[in-house]
């Protein structure tokens, strides 16, 4: 077929203007079979792309749908391009999206803009295939702009409710701020490579930065954008906002595709920043920052979507530590087992939503191990994924790395490598805390709600086993290797090598500690005997004398580390600064719209006197500066 | 004979007496109209003597031109001042300011 | 020069002219004829199609040698205005049964022609005034309102200032230079002259003022809102344009120099910031969109920071995709009971359940004026923001940018009415009162609008290689 990509991007496209336009009219199983037959279409296809990939040992495979523009002697045309790293990113997109798509069938059963939700969704796939097989920063810039909006139309899907209306807007205005980084970003790049098409922007990159220009402005420029899409300090805010939407949507845009559109680009463009050793730093001294700021804040939080997307938020931010080393392949690799497990962890609490109907506040979950067995079992799979324990999926990435973050020599240094290091034992804690209070931790659930606990139907369930399976063995396929001859992985600071060995045993180490230590506080602190502490607190202390030493434990060890998370970072710099300060400008453009509409007095001689200060004040400054 | 400069700062103090007419008059909107006429003669006067000084007819010939607009834009207006009366009942300009916001 | 060529040179405007005569002596002739709106179409649709077809066989003739003259730019230019006042002739149908309303719409349209191919102070001074006047009387004919005949005479008393505004500037080039031509002008750009520099300033702030332009902009809300739909339309996608052609052929090819930079910068800066801000508290959708339309100008004066061909091309593309933007969303305003009622933006909460198509078409424009890709709107943003970037001024793009951001508020909060889940039944009721689905006229006006518009967002290249330069 010689219009395969084409044919992948358009799919989804026809399934956006099918279901938007007749899915009302049609019903629900018309627009099921077409919302998830086009994606697993386009899926199928891209599968075929990666056998036609293979088969040609890798080389590129480009396809000019049409000229799109010609300015000057410049065109610029709509062309897709699959290589090494956009076959693992359509794969990524095709493959969890058609699986989400399924799940959503059954998540979305009895919604009323059951339609309009499918077509949201295949528009939002289609736009995030534009990006990632665009050959062009351009038709990327399309894609980008386009999920955007998918996004912001998915997050205020429940436009009834003004709060979650408001998240959609605050997720689209945070992400043009980005936006309007990576325009000036390509701007610039366009002016010093006179081609926006990237893999010609890394061939002229090969051999340093044109004269006159330098990669790490362009490199930060577009790292603005990134941090937008991508929720990074100081641009994250939008993201726990948006788990508003529907849970499959987070699951698909905020976990495993959208967000980590800022990593592919970087990793797209590692032309420029192997350039652009300033902007590498920058790049991974965020990312490592947000890693554990937002670490430590998915300790204190109670929502399971809201854990779960602070989770996201560092982990994101570790991939961008990997690039900001110049590890790009081992960056995608954690994109990819990211993508299965979080979307897994996704959807189980969705599957735990439904099944408590509605319920999101973990304070009111456990015990549901034996109810929904097969969404427990899953989420423990993904949930140990996610903490590196060996040998499921995110081990293998997570200790990639960490091992680059300290030895690779365009950047590692100790001290990233220890934050990095205190993230991954911090992940594993509150993962482990997030699957005993909901799952093992005895039922707080009430009682009229507990008698309707079901396990979710089988388009659900079956999609978690996929996900599931996927996390767990996902890490056998050596996706840095794959990408090597594109991304080569970066060299080994001299005298490091002997220590590869035992940081593997130490990232082990990390990821059961942090589980241990979860469960000690955990397994004591939630008991019957707790409840009934709480309930008779004298007695309790004369008849258990015992438990002071968890009380000591917890005073000393976790609270600290709660109050740390909860007031330096959440209500501090997290709603104090950075949400304020958003909120601050929002009061302060509304202020001002206010007083500029009451200029508009509607008396004529306010009017005329504008003009003829206007026409002084222009003649005065003209003649002063003649 | 009366120098260029004589003319043109008589054109700039006509031209700036018909702006100021226009944000200083308060009561009525015919005056407005008159202000309008009063700058386009201030404008008048300039294109005739840059025409004598320069020895260039055309822009006397301009100047036929701007009367003519002018003629239209007045009957335009006293028009649209018939209509105003009509549904007001008033030609205050400081009635003017149903449109706001 | 024969007459053959100076009757194809300004074919465009014969059609126009033979048009206006018809439907003047039918008025005369005719009591109560029902024929002005055929009429009216008739010319138009011929002229732009000739216009088009004159710019793509590339003649050009200077029929009044120094006063006028045509080439495949200026043809193109009259094709894109004549263009977009087809969908535009359509929509008053329903307002308009007949009446003076088509005459002076053609004769307006004859002053846009004008002003595109003036090659001196004189023609331009006509052209202007032709397209102005008759939009004053356009404001108050419907009469749907009391406040239009208020609206009308203030857009009069302040688009006559700025005429005379701008003659005291001519008056001034034309005593530095001894010429009539338009050349004077961009001649004085580069000048240091005292009288030259006033010259300049003067002529500029004038269209300043007939574009909208922050301080000289109030005129535009009360006279938008005012106005009868399809008169809005005209004011915000015609007029505009031809007051930015009036403009490009002023600058013609000349770079803009220090000190004239920092007033194109910012005072269009101010426009946007200004527009832009103002338009978040506005409850009436024509009110909304002349703001809106403020900060517009803003964004086509920033592309005069540019200079060269590049200029001519983000100037009448942005006034293309533009155009077409605000004259599709006033066609698919659904029609209500009576005209304010009609305007009130709370009207469109949930009309993406009762009208879907309008409801579609209302989200598109609000997209495109917003400037998200991959609507029109975008390749005219990026096109402005480029020759900015080009030219020198990548401080000003920045400003500029981030002027345009504010602007997403706004246009999401249309956006956000239009999808929101229907309203509880009783408000339903109000909003939907006597509202009609779109007339089939101004069904096929959004059609007219929405197709160039797709083809433009496809294949931006191909249009801006026909807009020459």
């Amino acid at each position: 077929m010689s219009h395969l990509l084409v044919w992948i991007v358009l799919l989804p496209l026809a399934g956006f203007l099918f279901n938007g336009l007749a899915g009302d009219r049609l019903g629900a199983r018309a627009v099921s079979l077409v919302g998830c037959g086009l994606p697993i279409g386009s899926f199928t296809l891209t599968v075929a792309g990666a056998i036609a990939l293979a088969a040609a040992g890798g080389e590129p495979r480009v396809e000019t749908a049409f000229t799109w523009a010609t300015v000057g002697d410049h065109s610029f045309e709509v062309a897709f391009y699959l290589d090494r790293l956009s076959v693992v990113m359509a794969l990524v997109v095709t493959g969890v999206g058609s699986l989400i798509h399924v799940y959503s069938t059954g998540y979305m059963r009895d919604d009323p803009g059951y339609a309009r939700y499918f077509a949201y969704l295949n528009l939002f796939l289609f736009f995030m295939l534009v990006l990632v097989l665009g050959r062009s920063l351009l038709v990327l810039f399309v894609g980008w702009e386009g999920v955007g909006l998918a996004s912001y139309l998915l997050i205020g899907f429940w436009f009834q409710d003004p709060e979650k209306a408001r998240a959609g807007k605050k997720a689209f205005i945070t992400n043009r701020v980005g936006d309007a980084g990576f325009l000036l970003g390509m701007f610039v790049l366009f002016q010093a490579a006179g081609t926006l098409e990237m893999d010609r922007v890394n061939a002229v990159f090969s051999t340093g930065a044109p004269a006159g220009f330098s990669a790490s402005l362009i490199g930060v420029l577009l790292f603005v954008g990134a941090t937008g899409k991508s929720a990074q300090i100081p641009l994250h805010v939008w993201l726990p906002d948006a788990m508003a939407g529907p849970t499959p949507v987070s699951a698909l845009i905020h976990a495993a595709t959208m967000v980590t559109a800022g990593v592919y680009m970087v990793a797209r463009l590692s032309g420029i920043y192997g350039q652009a050793p300033e902007a590498s730093a920058v790049i991974a001294a965020v990312g490592v920052l947000t890693a554990l700021f937002a670490a430590t804040v998915a300790l204190t939080q109670n929502d399971i979507k809201k854990v779960l997307a602070y989770s996201t938020i560092s982990q994101l931010g570790l991939m961008f530590l990997a690039l900001g080393v110049g590890a790009y392949g081992v960056a995608v690799f954690h994109l990819y087992t990211h993508a299965f497990f979080k979307a897994c962890l996704f959807l189980g609490a969705g599957s735990v939503i439904h099944a408590l109907g509605g319920e999101q506040d973990i304070r009111r979950m456990g015990g549901l191990a034996r109810r929904v067995p097969t969404t427990f079992a899953t989420f423990a799979v993904a949930a140990a994924a996610i903490a590196g324990i060996p040998p499921l999926a995110g081990f293998f990435s997570k200790d990639e790395i960490l091992w680059f973050a300290l030895a690779s020599r365009s950047g590692g240094a100790l001290w990233l490598w220890a934050l990095a290091a205190l993230t991954a034992f911090l992940t594993a804690f509150y993962m482990a805390r997030l699957l005993w209070l909901t799952f093992l931790a005895p039922s707080r659930v009430d009682a009229e709600t507990a008698r309707h606990v079901h396990e979710s139907p089988r388009s659900m369930t079956g999609v978690l086993i996929a996900l599931a399976a996927l996390s767990a063995v996902g890490g056998f396929v050596g996706v840095p290797h794959l990408l090597e001859p594109l991304l080569p992985l970066p060299e080994v600071r001299p005298g490091l090598d002997a220590l590869e060995t035992p940081l593997v045993l130490l990232s082990v180490l990390l990821a059961v500690g942090g589980v241990g230590a979860a469960a000690y506080v955990l397994a004591a602190g939630e008991d019957p005997a707790e409840v009934f502490r709480r309930r008779f607190p004298g007695l309790h202390r004369l008849v258990a004398g015992k438990y002071f030493v968890d009380e000591a434990y917890e005073r000393w060890v976790t609270r600290p580390l709660y109050w740390v998370s909860d007031r330096v970072f959440l209500r501090f710099s997290d709603r104090r600064v950075l949400d304020g300060s958003l909120h601050a400008l929002a009061a302060l453009a509304e202020r001002s719209a206010a007083r500029l509409s009451r200029a508009q007095t509607g008396n004529l001689q306010l009017y005329a006197f504008l003009v003829l200060a206007g026409i002084a004040a222009g003649l005065l400054w003209s003649l002063r500066h003649v | 004979m009366v120098p260029l400069t004589h003319y043109l700062v008589l054109g700039a103090v006509l031209f700036v007496l018909g702006l100021a007419g226009i944000f200083l008059n308060r009561k009525n909107v015919l005056i407005l109209l008159m202000s309008i006429e009063l700058m386009l003669l201030a404008v008048n006067t300039n294109f005739v003597a840059f025409s004598h000084f320069l020895g260039d007819t055309a822009g006397q010939v301009f100047v036929f031109f701007v009367l003519t607009v002018a003629a239209a834009e007045s009957a335009i207006g006293l028009a649209i001042l018939v209509v105003l009366f009509r549904s007001r009942h008033t030609i205050d300009v400081q009635d003017l300011d149903r449109l706001k916001g | 020069m024969s007459a053959e060529t100076v009757l194809t040179a300004l074919l465009p405007e014969v059609l126009l002219l033979a048009g206006l005569l018809l439907l003047i002596g039918l008025e005369i002739a005719v009591p109560r004829h029902r024929g002005a709106f055929a009429v009216s179409l008739l010319a138009v649709a011929a002229a732009a199609a000739a216009a088009a077809w004159l710019s793509a066989g590339g003649s050009s003739a200077a029929p009044f040698p120094g006063h006028y003259s045509v080439g495949p730019d200026t043809f193109a230019a009259k094709a894109v205005v004549l263009a977009l006042a087809v969908p535009v002739l359509l929509l008053a149908r329903g307002e308009f049964p007949g009446g003076p309303f088509y005459p002076l719409l053609v004769s307006s349209l004859l002053g846009v022609c004008l002003v595109v191919s003036a090659d001196s102070f004189l023609t331009l001074f006509l052209g202007v005034e032709l397209m102005s006047i008759p939009v004053y009387v356009l404001v108050v004919l419907a009469f749907q309102r009391e406040e239009s005949a208020e609206a009308a005479l203030k857009y009069l008393v302040l688009s006559g200032t700025a005429s005379a505004t701008f003659l005291l500037g001519v008056s001034l080039l034309y005593g530095g230079s001894g010429s009539l031509a338009l050349s004077a002008f961009s001649t004085a750009l580069g000048s240091r002259d005292v009288l030259a520099t006033a010259g300049v300033v003067l002529v500029l702030s004038a269209f300043f003022l007939k574009a909208a332009v922050v301080p000289f902009h109030t005129w535009a809300p009360d006279a938008y809102e005012a106005a009868s739909v399809p008169v809005t339309a005209y004011m915000a996608a015609v007029v505009k344009a031809g007051v930015l052609f009036a403009v490009l052929r002023l600058f013609a090819l000349a770079p803009a120099e220090r000190p004239l930079v920092d007033l194109l910068a910012l005072l269009p800066l101010a426009s946007m910031v200004w527009g832009n801000l103002a338009a978040m508290r506005q409850d009436g959708l024509r009110r909304l969109i002349a703001y809106s339309s403020i900060a517009h100008a803003g964004y086509l004066f920033y592309a005069f920071l540019g200079d060269g061909p590049g200029r001519f091309q983000a100037v009448t593309f942005y006034l293309l995709a533009y155009g077409l933007m605000n004259v599709l969303v006033l066609a698919a305003l659904p029609p209500a009971g009576d005209d304010v009622a009609r305007d009130r933006l709370e009207r469109l909460k949930g009309l993406f359940q009762r009208q879907p198509y309008a409801a579609w078409m209302i989200a598109v424009a609000m997209l495109s004026l917003a400037g998200i890709p991959p609507f029109p709107g975008f390749v005219a943003k990026f096109l402005v923001f480029k020759n900015v970037v080009a030219a020198g001024y990548p401080v000003y793009a920045v400003l500029g940018l981030v002027g345009s951001y504010l602007g997403l508020y706004f246009y999401l909060r249309v956006i956000q009415y239009l999808f929101m889940a229907p309203p509880p039944p009783a408000e339903e009721a109000s909003a939907a009162e006597g509202e009609g689905a779109p007339s089939r006229l101004a069904l096929a006006a959004t059609v007219l609008c929405l197709l160039p518009a797709i083809l433009i967002a496809l294949f931006p290249g191909w249009v801006i290689d026909r807009l020459g330069g």
